[in-house]
């Protein structure tokens, strides 16, 4: 294996965690709901898997275990108060990373000298890592990485050529024409708020249990950020964030990478490219999308409340 | 199960399972609806048989489309029973009423835009092919198309479909999913004549097939035209149920509106104004949707320039046009005052199409009052703004527009639909001290309410103000209007001075047909 | 957001917090010995220099709360405000370290204007891209503060670091002129800064501005949205990139006045506290109102006081950034949302909205009024 090519597994590697919590993010965005709390949710699932897989000493429970405080806890903190008591998706959001933070720090207050001896191990794909250059960096991956890029295609099928998908869509579309239709949309706000909660959980969970081994408050860095800019980046196209988060990897990876290789570029400049590329990607993409006027698959409906006309 | 082959079990056959013609299909008895403290629906009961056309009759607001949502699982009733086919139901969401081949085609058809027709006819209909690629769904939806005798492109996506068109795809929706009693609420409000009269056909066809079909209207015409039997409502109550052999137009008329209402006076001054604003070849907009191509108009002082024309053909940016608020790609508009050239924005009125449009919903009514004032003295001086005149001036305009009783610093979302369009209206017959560009100016207003508005238009234009009126009504635009410009597929499609006024010549230029 | 939570609302919301930290701060036990509660009274109202540090935790806090309120009341958001902090206190450093000549008073005012140009400049990028392209300002911002961060790494660790001192983990620049300090003033043994006065005052002056002239009423326009705005035919572009600078330049100026008023040095620790983030839902507790962001700020200020309580016991300090997020969200939840919002984002789309809308059944809201 070719550093080049280690380089770039890693990136792979790095990038997963923002698949997931991307993937998870844009099923909730497809039903109309924008949720900003992302960076706190998957702290919860960083810090309980964490915990989980060490205490189980079982990193499969430890993933599970953080999906499943992901999505408690989003149901708690961001549903309940958007689809049930229809307050501002763009507060609740806010305060979904505020006590996100809190919490996770809290619980993981005495977890933060601990580390794993060992994460996800590599399984190769027969046949497909023997593919030259390509093979080492796609195919000698942990199990979590087949199953982020498994999951996005299933969800790509899902959207396009399911009827379940057709109704997801109507109601990011239109919530009252949907509900019309006898669509229950309230139903599927809270289950897919609850499944983008699972998925940031997992990814938190993905990063301490396959990429870092260990925990603290400031773990996430942003990736919950990064991944919202990534669902914009992607248009709302599920492979489209396959690529991306991918992409996005390997510029999470630079700064170790450059500081293992002795860069002359100092270390904090490293470290700024994956906000800096976000925010110019995003610049780039939203001007591109203008003047393309090609229409946009950003749903009609996002961050609208949808209120039933009888209470 | 493949969605291609047709006898799948996917819809049901028309008629099949329809009620014999005669019986009561659809019973509701006793219904009341509240809204707050204002009561839409006061103890209404209503019946409508196998194969007959059954017409809501009444104004706006007298309670039609409440009872029928009530009876399609929009709304649920605060007391009162449903029964379809003699058996006692409860209706409490749409997903139910289709159960029992309820089906309702809304005034705006309630179509997810941006999703193809195909997609539109499949979404949340439990035999719809769990699993089922877009070629197969587009056959499978050509194939329900057929069945209906409804022709719409499946690939289409619904956002450039016609008023039509759409309508079309509503209305296989509702029959697709085993409708036998088809609700059409305003069915003809977006549509132009000659599409009308294609929809009157198929409701005669369904109607023989053994549907029962309600019909909400408020259209005196059509009303005689296609109905069986006519349900009149007023003011959230049943007034009479008439078999159409026993009911006369102007009795129909009566029984709408509570009391006799004077008439708008039709006196016509031949004053002939000065220009006040003159397009030359002016267009707006760079796609075909709500594009104005190469307008030509002159709008002059003391009159009244109907606008007619089915919404969505270049009413929006013509408003904007007028009141420039929106760039003309080529051509040049001028606006005058008094013979010389002004700026596009001074003295210029404009009441728009839907409330939020001009009233901050989220913001208090002292805001929303002097949001055309503020940035002119006196409430303005150099930077600073008068607070103490800003109250005055809006507590003024609040009481003007009759709403005496509420206070200032309440959210104006929280006003009725009536009371945002008679502050809105108040405040804008203020600003259009020249020019006063009025969208559907009398939509949601009670009779007392319309017939109050159209006096200030017409005292408006006494005043020496050109009014310029962009309505549907083409009954409102032929009463109020001096002269009167259609507007078809952003064009000009004709213009009459009022001795030439004829209904049928306008309902051919409003189908783009002459 | 106009109206912002009701007052009962922001009593309940404080209440249910304060109760939470009651149970939870029940659970600890002090390490110091005596009572959990002494330490934090103490450590708070209890003595001079509890109150001392009540205030100097809340003066970041206030003017991040004043750059996010005004931000939001154009309809927009500002997460960037530790980065714009980061960036005002770098340049008024930058500008310190070359008129280290130069008197007190001067130099503090040099220093403050380069604060508050700094801040703004960082700010201009994301507005631009908010104004002219519809880039959301929620992401954009907030992506600059991991920038910013990464940029202060660079200058206290690298060009300007100061090999003299050993600061543990934060990374701490060469020391300013003596003369680069703010004065206090005593009264007791309670010590106010003059940057928390300076504070309230621009408190004051936002109001009056917000009140009294045309800038505040194209503010509240263009908060109302895009589609009345279009209707007045007003442009309001030039407002939307004012106030997005202007929140960025008050920001940027708390960054100085903190380094002037506690710091007295460019160091990492200056968003360790995150005030920026803080004063965003401090503005949200006031529902935006300017000098309402005052107490707001004082109260948030009380609760970062009790966290660093805390944290002296050896208890997590970060039940603070719960707490913070559970006033926020109690705060603003809605009991019933009022219909007439529902009514205004389906008539947004491109269908037209459904029959005249029916008399809005009174909300929780109003009956609380």
């Amino acid at each position: 294996m070719t550093v080049l090519q280690a380089a770039l597994a890693t990136a792979v590697l790095a990038g997963t965690p923002l698949l997931y919590a991307a993937l998870g993010e844009m099923m909730g965005e497809k039903v109309g709901l924008l949720n900003i709390g992302l960076e706190g949710m998957m702290l919860m699932g960083a810090v309980v898997g964490f915990i989980v897989a060490i205490k189980t000493d079982s990193l499969v429970l430890g993933l599970l275990a953080g999906g499943a405080a992901g999505t408690v806890f989003t149901l708690v903190a961001y549903t309940f108060p958007v689809v049930v008591l229809r307050s501002e998706q763009g507060v609740v959001g806010f305060a979904v990373w505020f006590i996100g933070v809190g919490l996770s720090a809290i619980i993981g207050t005495h977890w933060t000298s601990r580390s794993l001896e060992s994460g996800f191990g590599n399984v190769n794909l027969p046949l497909l890592d023997k593919i030259p250059f390509v093979g080492k960096i796609l195919f000698e991956q942990p199990w979590p990485v087949y199953a982020g890029v498994l999951l996005a295609i299933f969800v790509a099928w899902g959207l396009g050529s399911t009827r379940h998908g057709m109704n997801m869509r109507a109601i990011g579309e239109d919530p009252d024409a949907a509900h019309a239709m006898g669509i229950n949309v309230p139903f599927w706000q809270v289950f897919y708020s609850g499944v983008s909660g699972f998925l940031c959980g997992v990814g938190g969970a993905v990063l301490t249990l396959a990429i870092t081994l260990n925990w603290n408050s400031e773990v996430t860095a942003g990736r919950g950020w990064i991944a919202l800019a990534l669902v914009i980046f992607a248009g709302w196209r599920p492979l489209a964030l396959v690529w991306a988060s991918f992409g996005f990897g390997a510029c999470l990876m630079l700064a170790p990478f450059g500081q293992a290789h002795g860069w002359a570029i100092p270390s904090p400049f490293l470290s700024m490219i994956p906000y800096v590329f976000t925010f110019v990607v995003l610049v780039i993409r939203t001007w591109y999308a203008r003047r393309s006027g090609r229409p946009s698959l950003e749903p009609a409906a996002l961050g609208v409340t949808f209120v039933r006309e009888r209470r | 199960m493949s969605p291609a082959t047709p006898d799948n079990g996917v819809g049901t056959v028309p008629g099949g399972a329809s009620s014999p013609p005669g019986t009561a299909a659809l019973e509701l008895t006793g219904i009341v609806k509240s809204f707050g403290s204002q009561r839409a629906l006061d103890g209404v009961n209503f019946e409508l048989r196998g194969g007959e056309v059954h017409t809501l009759l009444g104004e706006n607001g007298a309670g039609k489309t409440t009872l029928m949502n009530i009876a399609s699982g929009m709304l649920r009733a605060d007391a009162g029973s449903i029964a379809v086919d003699g058996k006692k139901v409860s209706i409490p969401t749409p997903a139910v009423a289709m159960s029992y081949g309820i089906g309702m085609v809304h005034q705006h058809y309630r179509l997810v835009e941006r999703l193809t027709v195909a997609e539109n006819l499949a979404i949340g209909w439990h035999e719809t092919p769990r699993v089922v690629s877009r070629g197969a769904l587009v056959d499978w939806a050509a194939e329900v198309c057929d069945r209906y005798g409804l022709q719409v492109e499946p690939r289409a996506a619904v956002d450039t479909l016609s008023a039509g068109e759409r309508q079309r795809v509503a209305i296989v929706r509702a029959l697709s999913r085993g409708a036998r009693i088809l609700i059409l609420d305003e069915p003809t409000a977006l549509l132009t004549p000659h599409e009308a009269d294609a929809l009157f056909e198929n409701v005669r066809r369904m109607a023989g097939e053994g549907h029962g079909v309600v019909f909400i209207s408020h259209k005196l015409r059509e009303v005689m035209e296609i109905s069986d039997r006519i349900s009149v409502l007023r003011g959230g109550q049943l007034v009479a149920t008439l078999a159409r052999a026993d009911a006369e137009v102007r009795e129909l008329a009566r029984m709408t509106v509570a009391t006799d209402v004077p008439d708008v006076p039709v006196e016509r001054a031949s004053k002939s104004g000065r220009p006040i604003l003159v397009a030359t070849g002016a267009s707006v907009g760079d796609h075909d949707e709500g594009r104005l191509h190469e307008i030509d108009l002159e709008i002059r002082e003391h009159e009244v320039l109907g606008v007619a024309g089915v919404s969505g053909n270049g009413q929006v940016q013509l408003a904007e046009l007028l009141t420039g608020t929106c760039e003309h790609d080529s051509g040049t508009v001028t606006q005058f005052e008094g013979g010389e050239a002004v700026n596009p924005t001074k003295g210029v009125g404009h009441i728009p199409e839907h409330h939020s449009q001009g009233l901050a919903l989220a913001a208090s009514l002292e805001f929303n009052a002097v949001l055309r004032s503020i940035t002119k003295p006196p409430l303005r001086r150099g930077l600073v703004i008068s607070r103490r005149r800003l109250r005055t001036a809006a507590r003024e305009l609040v009481d003007r527009a009759g709403l005496k009783k509420l206070q200032v610093q309440r959210p104006a979302g929280t006003l009725s639909g009536g009371q945002m369009q008679r502050l809105l209206v108040h405040r804008e017959l203020d600003a259009g001290s020249r020019l006063l560009v009025a969208v559907h100016p009398t939509r949601g207003l009670d009779v007392a309410a319309t017939n109050h508005v159209q006096m200030e238009l017409l005292a408006a234009r006494d005043r020496g103000v050109a009014v310029v009126l962009i309505s549907e009504d083409l009954d409102e635009v032929l009463e109020m209007s001096d002269r009167i410009v259609v507007l078809y597929e952003g064009r000009i499609a004709g213009e009459l001075a009022r001795p030439e006024f004829d209904r049928n010549r306008l309902g051919l230029l409003m189908g783009g047909a002459a | 957001m106009t109206a912002g939570p009701s007052p009962i609302r922001r009593v309940i919301a404080v209440l249910a917090a304060a109760l939470v930290a009651v149970v939870f701060i029940s659970m600890q036990s002090s390490p110091l010995g005596g009572s959990v509660w002494e330490q934090i009274w103490l450590s708070t109202f209890g003595t001079g220099l509890g109150t001392t540090s009540v205030l100097q935790l809340a003066m970041p806090i206030l003017f991040a709360g004043l750059a996010a309120a005004v931000c939001q009341r154009t309809g927009m958001w500002n997460i960037g405000i530790p980065g714009q902090m980061i960036m005002g206190a770098w340049t008024a450093t930058w500008v310190a370290y070359h008129l280290s000549g130069v008197p007190q008073a001067p130099l503090v005012l040099a220093m403050m204007a380069a604060g508050v140009i700094g801040g703004g400049l960082w700010m201009l990028l994301p507005a631009l891209a908010r104004v002219y392209l519809g880039v959301s300002e929620i992401i954009g911002t907030l992506l600059l503060n991991f920038v910013a961060i990464q940029w202060l790494i660079y200058w206290t660790g690298g060009p300007w670091a100061n090999t003299n001192q050993n600061g543990g983990g934060t990374l701490i620049a060469k020391p300013l002129p003596a003369q680069a300090t703010l004065p206090q003033f005593t009264i007791g043994s309670t010590t106010i800064g003059l940057a928390l006065l300076i504070g309230v005052a621009l408190a004051v002056v936002l109001a009056a501005v917000y009140r009294y002239t045309q800038f505040g009423y194209r503010s509240a326009l263009a908060e109302s949205g895009d589609e009345l705005v279009r209707y007045a035919g007003i442009s309001v572009w030039r407002t939307r990139l004012v106030t997005l600078v202007l929140s960025g330049g008050i920001a940027g100026l708390g960054g100085v006045l903190l380094v002037l008023d506690q710091l007295h040095v460019l160091s990492t620790s200056l968003t360790a506290d995150n005030s920026g983030y803080v004063g965003i839902v401090a503005a949200a507790l006031a529902g935006n109102a300017l000098l309402g962001v005052v107490p707001s700020a004082l109260l948030f200020g009380f609760l970062a006081a009790i966290g660093s309580a805390l944290q002296i016991m050896d208890v997590s300090g970060e039940i603070v950034t719960l707490l913070t997020g559970l006033v926020l969200i109690i705060a603003c939840i809605n009991v019933g949302k009022p219909r007439f919002l529902a009514r205004r984002s389906s008539a947004r789309g491109t269908s037209p909205p459904s029959a005249p809308a029916p008399e809005p059944a009174p909300t929780l809201d109003e009956v609380a009024k």
